[in-house]
């Protein structure tokens, strides 16, 4: 073979192997399902470690994780819709904080400076004051100055803290039935609903509707004439 | 020649909060945003400070909820003259009350090829494989940096013209008008340009090497301009080109 006939194996090699790769699939199936679910759910093995490291690491103390689910209680109150445990918002924000490390100083001086405050003014840690009490120290911290682009450390925690509760939440299965996510139904989608257009004094244009796919249709092949030319 | 001529589509995004898509209805509303469509520019350069031009994609909706949703649940309360912050179960309303009230467009134009933008193998780099990285040297010029700003001034007509309020400051000059950096919209093309004159371009119309006649650059390396638009069409054509080329000169045995 000279190097001409050799370069063009090769390169016809490339060409076909596709097809060689899927005449050999049938034998070795057990080999390609277990290289598939190697990767149980798409991670590389670096991620892979980076994940178990994660999850067999402890950030938050117990006592912090007690306060923390007394806040996200306070933040989103349970209620028929759905509550933060069930959500699971408390092991969401301890995964955030691993994750996430730049939030861990924050957090934990938010959380330190709440049992601080509460010693000062009541003599008692956070989670052993009363309703009320608890109450009013929100109050000083939940409402960001509108006036002012830099707010106090103990409002910045805060809002922090709302937010991972927030999000932790209505990803959650509860807060996303809560919030009516109506998506993630593939296939079939039939343009905006008459009701809604209607709403906003909207329609669609009558002249386009015929070129618009009718889903009745949808499953239908295409047909062609020997000539390739499309007849349906 | 190699490595020169890199360019990058232009981008600049803008969000606003629209106060009639409050309360929505729910519907699935999967996939509505971020269509694209090849049209042509139909706005006169001449009337305008600068050339070629750009396409907005609008985005927003009833979109899956992902880490961040609920996040400043109700921030858009200032512009209605409600109060911003709290706890409680007025939360929970807040981010259904704002669910689908936003949204946003993004410009994407078409920038100047220039022989000053390039990369280049790093003298001192490598990535983990021992292989040495490139190094880019790119900056815009007026020309990207004034459709950027046009862009901005049509989001603002557009929102304002469809009731909506324009979330964040217009940027100004300070920031290129918004202009995203060199390589954002990761539509980098060009380093390899095609022509007839191997003194001024890498590939012939083949995307075929000047110097060497059994290599082809089959990627978006070729490109001499390239429109608003994703560039992998392109590509994909160039490469079909390409390949039938191929075929019929291993035929010939010419390569």
């Amino acid at each position: 073979m000279n190097r001409r006939d050799s370069i063009r194996s090769l390169f016809l090699g490339s060409m076909a192997g596709g097809l060689a790769l899927e005449s050999c699939v049938t034998e070795p199936k057990a080999a390609v399902e277990q290289k598939i679910w190697e990767y149980q759910y798409g991670r590389t093995p670096d991620e892979q470690a980076y994940d178990e490291k994660l999850l067999g690491q402890q950030f938050f103390e117990n006592s912090e994780l007690a306060k923390i689910k007394q806040l996200a209680n306070l933040i989103l109150p349970p209620n028929e819709e759905g509550n933060i445990e069930d959500a699971k918002v408390p092991e969401f924000i301890e995964f955030m904080a691993k994750d996430f490390s730049s939030i861990q100083t924050q957090m934990r001086g938010g959380l330190m400076w709440l049992d601080n405050h509460t010693n000062k003014t009541y003599g008692k840690d956070f989670i052993n004051c009363s309703d009320d009490e608890q109450h009013q120290v929100l109050d000083l911290i939940a409402y960001p100055d509108s006036n002012s682009s830099e707010q106090k450390q103990e409002v910045r925690f805060f809002s922090l803290m709302r937010n991972l509760v927030m999000t932790g939440y209505f990803t959650s299965e509860a807060g996303i039935k809560e919030l009516g996510y109506k998506g993630n139904q593939p296939n079939v989608w039939d343009g905006v609903p008459e009701d809604v257009l209607k709403d906003h004094g909207m329609s669609y244009d009558e002249s386009w509707m015929p070129k618009f796919i009718d889903q009745s249709k949808r499953n239908d092949l295409a047909q062609w004439d020997e000539n390739g030319n499309l007849i349906s | 020649m190699v490595g020169k001529y890199l360019h990058d589509s232009t981008g600049s995004d803008r969000m606003a909060f629209v106060p009639e898509l409050m309360n929505r209805k729910r519907y699935n509303e999967d996939g509505v945003g971020g269509m694209h469509l090849y049209s042509p520019w139909w706005l006169d350069n001449k009337k305008l400070d600068f050339p070629r031009g750009y396409h907005i994609e609008v985005w927003g909706g009833l979109g899956m909820p992902s880490y961040g949703t609920g996040f400043n649940p109700n921030d858009l309360n200032k512009y209605l003259g409600l109060k911003v912050g709290g706890y409680g179960n007025q939360l929970r309303e807040d981010v259904k009350k704002f669910y689908g009230s936003v949204m946003g467009m993004s410009g994407r134009g078409e920038s100047i090829a220039r022989e000053e933008n390039y990369c280049e193998i790093d003298p001192t780099t490598v990535d983990e494989f021992g292989i040495p990285v490139l190094r880019f040297n790119y900056s815009w010029s007026d020309h990207e940096r004034k459709q950027a700003r046009h862009m901005h001034n049509t989001f603002e007509e557009i929102i304002e013209n469809m009731g909506g309020i324009v979330l964040g400051d217009k940027p100004g000059a300070d920031r290129d008008y918004g202009l995203l950096n060199p390589g954002r919209i990761i539509h980098e093309v060009g380093t390899t340009r095609m022509g007839s004159d191997p003194k001024k371009s890498v590939v012939n119309e083949f995307e075929q090497l000047h110097d060497a006649d059994n290599v082809f650059i089959v990627d978006a390396g070729p490109f001499v301009s390239q429109a608003d638009k994703n560039p992998t069409w392109t590509i994909m054509a160039l490469s079909w080109r390409t390949s039938e080329f191929i075929i019929q000169e291993l035929k010939k045995q010419n390569i």
